[in-house]
């Protein structure tokens, strides 16, 4: 099969975090993009590719969680992963309620994030497919 | 000798002896001599009735002084010597009738007795009342002694003739005698005058009245005016009148002094106190003539004691009223004065307060307020003790107790005035944020260490996090079919910087948590032991055991991290206060000495804690110290073990001791700061 190129966006403050995620993530095959903060991602325009976004929950500004709810006001339908230094249960459950594909604490459990990005990746798939399916009947 | 006279006649069969025509006859035989030294008339000696017979038929003056208690008795003649004494000198002692000339008399009289010879005195002077004046008269005493019973010398006969007219005669005549009078007046006028104090007669039979001229000023009367009975009643204050009619009435009655203290209200309305002093005169015959008297301006010294006692009342009510208990308490241990509210609040008698009022003072506090009352009435300082009083409804309160030292006109204390504080809800309220902060430190402090350990795991976890995911990536680009090394090598640079950082924020953490806890510096331990006992007080006084320091001067400044000793002394005073709830039958002392000490290496401090608690019966001292040792059922074990490697880390030893009496002492030594460290 063609595997279709698809983006994984990543979201953190700390650099080294960026830097080996970037890495692990191109090692795997796929394009990355990090970001600092959640203002400099909302300011770069979403591709027309599957994508996912690896998400920190504290970021200067506007914090993991906000930027979630931002792009669901938006209308953005990108696969969430939030991947945080703090386990909170609570906080975990309000980004699975919104549609967070997965929750992972620091550092992350290689496999387990590779699987969550999979399975990002299927449902950002899954989701171009069916609306291109009502797009085009 | 009372004597009193008998009513009625009787004469009886015994006493024809006596004859009949004359005063003292009649005198003699109405008393009743059984209550006298000569005994019952009928049982008189015959030496001294036949002497009795031969003065009262005697024209002239005679008296015999009868008897070892020397009983006067005397014809009529004598009266006029006796003047205004007479009736009074019948059967009375002669010292007691002639007190005015006893040291004359007395030998002239034993030497008359002794020798069985007769003697006279020269002219002697004889002040004289009559009708309210003195007037002085001489006599010639001539003593004979009289045989009595057994060849004894039974009394004295004494023939008394006047020699004023010879005694004046010989004087040069007065010349010029009228303005000597005159000046005399004057000068009585201006003693009167500076005495403040005037002078009265009061003639009975024709109710005149003669004032002096300062009784005038006194009562404010001009000096013209001639005083009546009325007039001077009405010049009586009205509250006055009633009480001084009814003296009067009883003094005229029975002719005796008086001495009266009464206010006037003067003509111009002012009030002055007087006092009036006033006594009978008699004349010859016995029946009373005058009244004679002086009257003192009283005033001033009524208004100062007045003022004394207004002042003194105002200073009652403003102890009393004052919201603490006032007291002087003295250098003998009485007390001086007490407020109401200090008798009321403990409900002590008057006797209790004044030895102190000891029994209200709890007995935990009272060795301690003893010795504190040592030292300051050793030292003359101010007194300052917190101590606890019982109240009338049997409960404990705790008082701030201070005096200030009262000094007399040498410098030297000999008393302290103070007052008691209530401090009880005070202090309460104190213990309480005390408690509510120390909980509040505690709470603190394990939320302090909540954010270290997550601030700590944040920032381990990125390095952590950063660490795994490029071991994963080095792994990938070495598995590929054609292994990416320079991606493998830049992923494993990251790992080991990332390593690095981690490894930074481990070092920083750890040298922040000790940076307080271990820097030494010279200390005072003094300082140190002081510290704690600020910080332990109010568990010691929640537990009621009473902390005596016993801490050196000058002792060396040791080398050593301040809050490390600090705990290591807090953890020997708290095991040393909870060795000792248990005791209930000898004081909670917990003494801690500081001293020198010198050890191999040179002089250094001793610091001893010693409880007069449980100790530990058999149980090996060392043993106290191995980490998890307890005997408590809430504790860890680990305060000893902690505290004797702290000590052990500053060059020092930790050990107990078991005490010769109850309790054991736990005690350390360091060097002193010029010593070279192990």
């Amino acid at each position: 099969m063609s595997e279709e190129r698809s983006i994984v966006f990543v979201v953190d403050d700390d650099q080294a975090v960026r830097q080996s995620m970037e890495s692990l993530l191109v090692s795997l095959g796929h394009e990355v993009l990090t970001f600092g903060n959640a203002l400099e991602f909302l300011g770069h325009p979403l591709p027309d590719a599957p994508a996912c976004l690896i998400l920190d929950m504290r970021l200067p500004g506007l914090s993991g969680l906000d930027l979630q709810s931002e792009l669901i006001r938006a209308g953005a339908t990108i696969p969430i992963i939030f991947v945080t230094g703090h386990g909170d249960l609570s906080i975990a459950e309000v980004a699975l309620k919104a549609g967070a594909v997965a929750f992972l604490t620091k550092p992350p459990h290689q496999q387990r994030l590779l699987d969550a990005i999979e399975e990002a990746l299927r449902r950002a798939r899954g989701g171009r497919q069916r609306s291109a399916a009502l797009k085009v009947p | 000798v009372n004597v009193r006279h008998q009513g009625g006649d009787t004469r009886g069969p015994d006493d024809n002896w006596l004859g009949s025509n004359s005063e003292l006859a009649g005198l003699i035989r109405a008393l009743s001599w059984a209550d006298t030294p000569l005994g019952p008339l009928s049982e008189w000696p015959q030496s001294l009735r036949a002497t009795l017979a031969l003065c009262l038929a005697a024209p002239f003056p005679v008296a015999i002084h009868w008897g070892p208690g020397r009983i006067t008795l005397y014809n009529d003649a004598y009266r006029d010597v006796l003047a205004h004494k007479h009736p009074w000198a019948l059967g009375r002692p002669a010292p007691e009738v002639w007190r005015d000339l006893w040291d004359v008399l007395q030998p002239l009289l034993d030497r008359a007795v002794a020798s069985g010879q007769g003697t006279w005195s020269e002219d002697l002077p004889v002040l004289q009342q009559r009708q309210g004046r003195f007037e002085e008269r001489s006599f010639c005493f001539s003593l004979v002694p009289v045989g009595g019973e057994e060849q004894q010398i039974g009394g004295v006969l004494s023939t008394v003739t006047e020699t004023t007219g010879r005694a004046r005669d010989e004087r040069p005549p007065p010349r010029h005698s009228e303005e000597q009078l005159r000046r005399s007046e004057a000068h009585l006028a201006q003693a009167q005058r500076l005495s403040g104090t005037g002078s009265w007669a009061f003639h009975v039979a024709t109710k005149e009245i003669y004032w002096s001229l300062e009784h005038y000023r006194m009562f404010g009367i001009d000096a013209g005016k001639t005083p009546t009975f009325e007039m001077i009643v009405e010049q009586i204050h009205p509250e006055d009148r009633q009480r001084l009619a009814r003296a009067w009435e009883y003094a005229l009655d029975r002719w005796i002094n008086y001495a009266l203290d009464f206010r006037i209200i003067r003509p111009d309305g002012e009030i002055r106190h007087i006092r009036s002093l006033a006594q009978p005169v008699w004349d010859r015959s016995g029946t009373l003539v005058e009244y004679v008297g002086t009257v003192i301006d009283m005033t001033e010294q009524v208004r100062a004691i007045e003022q004394v006692r207004q002042s003194e009342h105002r200073f009652r009510l403003l102890v009393d009223s004052i919201p603490h208990h006032v007291w002087s308490y003295r250098l003998d241990g009485t007390v001086g004065f007490w407020n109401q509210r200090l008798s009321q609040y403990t409900g002590l008698t008057a006797a209790e307060l004044q030895n102190g009022g000891w029994d209200a003072l709890h007995p935990g506090d009272v060795e301690r307020v003893r010795q504190a009352w040592r030292r300051v009435a050793a030292t003359g300082a101010s007194y300052e003790q917190e101590h606890r009083i019982r109240g009338r409804d049997g409960l404990y309160r705790r008082f701030l107790s201070r005096g200030t030292p009262v000094r007399d006109e040498r410098g030297q204390v000999y008393e302290w005035f103070g007052t008691d504080t209530d401090v009880e809800d005070h202090r309460r309220a104190a213990e309480a944020l005390q408690q509510a902060q120390a909980e509040l430190t505690h709470v603190t402090r394990l939320t302090t260490l909540g954010e270290l350990a997550g601030s700590l795991a944040h920032e381990l976890n990125q390095p952590l996090a950063a660490i795994a995911m490029n071991a994963a990536a080095a792994q990938r680009w070495l598995a590929r079919d054609e292994p990416n090394l320079e991606r493998a090598r830049e992923a494993v640079e990251r790992i080991a910087r990332d390593a690095d950082r981690a490894g930074y924020v481990v070092a920083h953490t750890r040298g922040l948590l000790q940076k307080s806890r271990n820097e030494k510096a010279e200390l005072d331990i003094v300082q140190v032991v002081r510290a704690v006992l600020v910080l332990i007080h109010a568990e010691a006084a929640r537990h009621e055991v009473v902390i005596q320091e016993n801490l050196e001067k000058g002792l060396p400044p040791v080398l050593g991290a301040r809050v490390l000793l600090q705990q290591v002394l807090l953890n020997l005073v708290v095991n040393g206060i909870e060795a000792m709830t248990a005791v209930a039958d000898r004081p909670r002392a917990l003494v801690i000495r500081a001293q020198p000490h010198h050890g191999e290496n040179g002089l250094g401090v001793l610091v001893a804690v010693e409880d007069a608690g449980v100790g530990f019966g058999q149980q090996d001292p060392d043993r106290l110290f191995d980490a998890f040792y307890t005997t408590k059922p809430d504790g860890l074990g680990m305060g000893l073990s902690i505290s004797r490697s702290i000590i052990e880390e500053h060059g020092g030893r930790l050990w107990a001791d078991r005490n010769p009496g109850p309790g054991a002492t736990f005690q350390f030594v360091l060097p002193g700061a010029s010593v070279e460290g192990p």
